[in-house]
């Protein structure tokens, strides 16, 4: 066989090893690469067989490294966009908003328990949880970009409702009510107080889970201080679950699945929104709205349920308005304090050089994200 | 002091100090890259065409070098279409490491007093 067959022989082979290489690099880089990798070979064959033979042996010691190199170096750019999409306002793809609406959607089925049965419920119910589950991981791998913050949202409910919200009951219980009034007050008015104070404190908690958060993450911290209402927006996820929590009401279902949808609207329009008071709006306003929704439903349900307590007339006052010690709205709002705290960064070279964090974005006020 | 000179604070690897060497001389196809790291090096230097492809990328991210078009509507068959060219940061990284490693010698001559083997 002729050198010259032996050098198109080895450029077919590399050829044959470029597509190794991932997508991006492949698309950018793979025609100049071969043809480079041809005039090599061709330039090698008239050199000799021996010349020929260092080409081969170079490239194969030097291309399997290089293949993993480039793939780790696209995926580290894949996760940089991702983690900065939102802060740079560029288009989500349609499967990431359909990541954003994922919460809502199980949500919404979930409610639906009563009206789809067997394996036209549990199904689908599977596959979004499923669903979720991974945008969970992705969103704590990849330094939660905008896709993930409802679910990941949900998953903190978990921390809020069964960590925190139980430590600012027990603390208003125990440093309050057992002093003052020997256990949880009967008294109407009191009694709603004593919510207003378990949401006071609920408040200071979730600040400072949220100031742990932001000190744990200097990418998100990043973000955040460009743009506050991303934290808004992962804590917009808490208002999802108390939505349809409500087992022992057999009538309200209409009502969780109304509130549901005003939640999955407020995220659209925060998609959308350009602007931070818009933004800000689109979260609180549905948010608001969802629980006083739920709240009426509570009221209006009472009467129907099998085990009301009629000799208890606050009762049905109590069920509608227990919603008080969830702050769900004045949460959003704690972003923009915790935003305010100075931060001990890197300086702004160093920072605009770290790797590990998105682009600076040109201004504040970003785009709408589709 | 080039505008750029603070931006590569880390040393350059091998590969990409001669890459950028080559293109300081100016802008130049992916082969001729290859050819003339061989020369400038003395023939100690043989860059493998993934290696070569794997440096460009990563200075070509760090905004080291440009990647463009090398102008001519009908380029020769075989020869890539696209030619890098050092920036201004690449030149202030050239010259930052040009620095170190003559700091890196001077503590040397200055410790041992005498050139190196």
């Amino acid at each position: 066989m002729s050198l010259s067959r032996t050098a198109g022989g080895l450029a077919r082979l590399y050829g044959l090893a470029l597509r190794l290489y991932p997508e991006g690099a492949r698309r950018e880089y793979a025609q100049e690469m071969q043809a480079v990798f041809n005039l090599k070979a061709s330039a090698a064959a008239q050199d000799g067989s021996f010349a020929l033979a260092r080409l081969a042996l170079r490239e194969v010691r030097d291309l399997p490294g290089a293949i993993v190199r480039t793939h780790l170096d696209e995926r580290r750019a894949k996760m940089k966009s991702a983690a900065g999409d939102d802060v740079r306002g560029g288009p989500l793809s349609a499967w990431k908003v359909a990541a954003v609406f994922l919460p809502f959607v199980l949500a919404l089925l979930l409610t639906m328990d009563n009206t789809i049965h067997g394996i036209f419920f549990i199904v689908p119910v599977v596959a979004l949880f499923g669903l979720t589950v991974a945008t969970w991981i992705a969103g704590l791998v990849t330094a939660f970009p905008v896709w993930t913050l409802p679910s990941l949202g949900v998953l903190l409910y978990f921390f809020y409702f069964y960590v925190f919200k139980m430590m600012a009951q027990a603390a208003v219980f125990l440093l309050v009510a057992v002093p003052l009034f020997d256990g949880w007050p009967e008294n109407l008015t009191l009694g709603i107080l004593m919510l207003l104070a378990v949401a006071l404190v609920t408040i200071l908690i979730m600040a400072g889970i949220l100031l742990g958060l932001l000190g744990l993450l200097p990418g998100l911290r990043r973000r955040v201080r460009n743009d506050w209402t991303v934290l808004s927006f992962l804590l917009y996820g808490l208002a999802i679950m108390p939505s349809f929590m409500n087992d022992e009401f057999h009538h309200l279902e209409g009502f969780q699945f109304a509130s549901l949808l005003v939640l999955a609207a407020g995220a659209g329009l925060y998609l959308k929104a350009a602007r931070r008071w818009q933004r800000i709006l689109a979260l609180v306003v549905p948010v608001v709205l969802s629980q006083v929704l739920i709240g009426v439903g509570l009221y209006q349900s009472y009467p129907l349920e099998s085990w009301i307590n009629p000799a208890d007339p606050n009762q049905r006052i109590w069920e509608s308005i227990l919603f008080l010690d969830d702050p769900l709205a004045v949460l959003l709002f704690l972003p923009a304090l915790v935003n305010r705290i100075p931060w001990k960064d890197k300086p702004a070279a160093a920072l605009a050089a770290d790797p590990t964090l998105p682009a600076e974005p040109a201004s504040t006020s970003r785009p709408a994200l589709r | 002091m080039p505008s750029g000179e603070s931006v590569s604070p880390n040393p350059l690897s091998e590969p990409a100090f001669f890459i950028l060497l080559s293109l300081a001389a100016g802008p130049r196809h992916g082969y001729a890259v290859l050819k003339d790291v061989e020369e400038v090096s003395g023939g100690r230097v043989t860059l493998s065409v993934s290696t070569l492809y794997t440096t460009l990328g990563r200075l070509q991210e760090q905004g080291l070098i440009e990647r463009s078009d090398d102008g001519q509507e009908d380029p020769a068959p075989g020869l890539p279409r696209k030619v890098y060219r050092l920036t201004s940061h690449g030149q202030g990284a050239l010259s930052a490491e040009a620095k170190r490693l003559r700091a890196l010698l001077a503590a040397y001559r200055q410790r041992l007093g005498e050139e190196p083997a």
